[in-house]
């Protein structure tokens, strides 16, 4: 009773739950356009993760492929996996995949190894690994209920089913750290071995403790991806998509959401994208009416290009963009590689290459 | 604007309207009539480019409680055989810079009158359309047929003859929003399609409670709206029967074709949020095709 009424006076006020406003992109997240000139470095179909091994090469999961990367971004198979490569870390002295239901251990001493990951909730929505100090691996698992490629209908289902899982390979065990999380995607271990994660649809980072989670760094303006240490201390963190208020509008809107889930073409629900702006079917927001032919940089953002500096305790410090209307959107992950910073664009399907002295 | 033959380099203000203005039609003596947005049907001169209002007015109806005999959103016009113009206004219920609302609403808020300068009169011929935006003569001297943006549909209205006042659905169902329609040189149509019909948008036309909700919370750069961002013009005959397609996919050079207009073999191209007209030749088009030739004078 109590609930229902707070319910309505939420609706009536516009606030509570009925609250559609989203954070401003200002102070570090001052919008530039530094994503979208960066230099094209890689381009391929079907990129979604890239890490840095021990011994210094650049890896990058493409499609079904783990790709080692050169100099010059010449590309060399190191492995052809049964199934698309949903994260990709390095491990020890090799590289440690992840697919829908394996782990597959690529190079080093464990190479050939797989451990196949099932439990009764499990649907495959393993995005993120990292290594811990204790040779273990972190896994970070979006949702129990929605396949990787389905994230969006998590989004819109309310999902709060990620885990984030720990495996150890002396062993051959896998245990829990933290479930219940809206959206697990990211696994960051730092130097005292605390873990940590990004909760994609609560907008903020989290430390997962005993028997719990603690909020780090909350009300983002979008939703963060993977994470990643930087060599000079600190972190950095790409944001997939950018949090639009017509999006939060129909999160809260029950009925409207399920019927735009059974009806309408995932590509086409108004959701946030990876990419967008290509095809006339897409949802359309009144800001975003082109006018003398331009598209003016305060129309509402479907998809955006984000990477954000942390210092050692999660401060932003800086971030990097592609702003709406541009190509090197969905970024779902960073690594540092050479002097430079390598950002993969999911969204454009490409690794951009910006050199760290010219960012910092 | 006036662009002068033959390269059309050279332009000059034609006249200063005051307004926004929308369709325009010459009649036989090469007067220009003029859809004001906001202000109605006005007439500039052809001898002395003088403006004049010609109407702002039409009968109120009878049973409703607000005022509707002002014109809100005069917006196309063509001039029947026999003089007489239908015009059509967009909705009666928004000015001019507000039919983004309109098209959320989507209801029947608009309406098609009928000026007929022999006796300075402006009657209201068709009530409760759905934003009634493009009108053009069928050919017939009896018939136009006229769109309705947020119905995607495009109608046949008789306003003489034997089956005077009859309205007959021609196409029904358009995969976008319909703007304009003006006369080919082969004796069929040019509809422009401002915009796409997407699937998310339809299902929110579904749900007016979201909507309204909707209008409520956001602000208007945040509103769902129709991709316009599309450009589009189709061919149709007076069957229905869609001939031809030109787009611009992307929207890169024309996003939201209003209106669009073949003259002399070209196909000339015109948004209302857009500062560039283009110009297509068409293949095998009548090179002398006018589509209001001035016989006066």
């Amino acid at each position: 009773m109590l609930k229902q009424l707070k319910r309505a006076r939420d609706r009536f006020f516009g606030v509570g739950e009925a609250d559609t406003s989203v954070p401003v992109l200002d102070g570090p997240l001052k919008p530039n356009h530094i994503l979208e000139n960066a230099a094209v470095f890689f381009e391929a179909d079907g990129l979604e993760d890239l890490c840095v091994t021990s011994d210094g090469r650049l890896a990058v999961a493409s499609g079904t492929a783990v790709l080692a990367l050169g100099e010059a971004g010449q590309a060399a198979t190191l492995a052809t996996l049964d199934e698309p490569i949903q994260a990709l870390a390095a491990y020890r002295d090799g590289l440690v995949a992840a697919t829908c239901g394996s782990l597959h251990f690529i190079g080093g001493r464990l190479d050939g190894r797989q451990y196949r990951l099932s439990s009764a909730s499990f649907a495959g929505c393993i995005n993120a690994l990292c290594e811990h100090p204790d040779g273990s691996i972190i896994i970070s698992e979006g949702s129990g209920r929605h396949a990787y490629e389905q994230w969006s209908r998590d989004l819109l289902s309310d999902g709060a089913s990620g885990r984030v899982l720990q495996y150890s390979p002396e062993r051959d065990q896998l245990h829990v750290l933290g479930q219940g999380l809206k959206y697990a995607y990211g696994a960051l271990v730092d130097a005292r071995g605390a873990v940590f994660t990004s909760e994609s649809w609560a907008h903020r980072i989290v430390q997962i403790e005993q028997g719990g989670t603690r909020s780090i760094y909350q009300d983002l303006p979008g939703y963060p991806a993977r994470l990643t240490r930087a060599r000079a201390g600190g972190y950095w963190l790409a944001v997939f998509a950018p949090r639009n208020q017509l999006i939060e509008f129909v999160l809260r809107e029950t009925g409207f959401k399920n019927e735009m889930m059974a009806q309408v073409d995932p590509k086409y629900w108004i959701a946030p994208a990876l990419s967008s702006g290509r095809d006339f079917f897409e949802p359309m927001q009144q800001g975003g009416v082109r006018q003398m032919g331009i598209l003016k940089p305060w129309a509402p953002a479907r998809s955006y290009g984000l990477v954000v500096r942390l210092n050692a305790s999660f401060e932003p410090q800086y971030s990097l963009h592609s702003r709406v209307g541009g190509m090197h959107h969905g970024i779902t992950a960073v690594a540092e590689f050479n002097d430079a910073l390598l950002v993969l664009s999911k969204g454009a399907g490409r690794v951009l290459r910006l050199p760290l002295s010219d960012i910092q | 604007m006036k662009f002068h033959a033959p390269d059309y380099t050279r332009m000059e203000v034609y006249a200063h309207i005051g307004g926004q203005p929308l369709g325009m039609a010459f009649d036989a003596t090469g007067d220009l009539y003029v859809c004001v947005g906001g202000m109605g049907l006005y007439r500039v001169g052809r001898a002395n480019r003088a403006v004049e209002k010609v109407t702002d007015e039409t009968n109120r109806s009878w049973n409703t409680v607000n005022d509707d005999s002002r014109l809100r959103l005069a917006d196309d016009l063509d001039i029947a055989p026999d003089g007489r113009i239908f015009f059509s206004e967009a909705t009666i219920r928004y000015e001019m810079g507000e039919w983004p609302i309109d098209s959320l609403e989507a209801r029947g808020n608009g309406r098609i009158i009928c000026y007929d300068p022999r006796t300075d009169k402006t009657q209201t011929v068709l009530k409760n359309l759905v934003f009634p935006n493009g009108i053009c003569m069928a050919g017939d001297g009896q018939s136009l047929l006229f769109a309705e943006s947020w119905a995607c549909r495009i109608s046949r209205y008789w306003f003489d003859g034997p089956d005077k006042g009859k309205v007959q659905v021609v196409i029904p169902d358009l995969p976008g929003y319909p703007d304009n329609i003006n006369r080919a040189s082969d004796g069929h149509f040019w509809i422009a399609l401002m915009g796409m019909r997407g699937p998310s948008f339809d299902l929110a036309m579904r749900w007016p409670g979201f909507r309204r909700r909707m209008v409520k919370r956001l602000g208007q750069d945040e509103w769902i709206s129709p991709n316009i961002n599309v450009g589009c013009v189709i061919k149709c005959d007076l069957n229905g029967t869609v001939l031809e397609s030109y787009w611009d996919k992307g929207g890169e050079n024309h996003p939201m074709i209003t209106s669009m207009r073949e003259h002399r073999g070209y196909l000339y191209l015109g948004g209302i949020s857009n500062n560039r007209i283009g110009r297509l030749r068409l293949e095998g088009a009548d090179p002398q095709f006018i589509q209001h030739p001035i016989s006066a004078g």
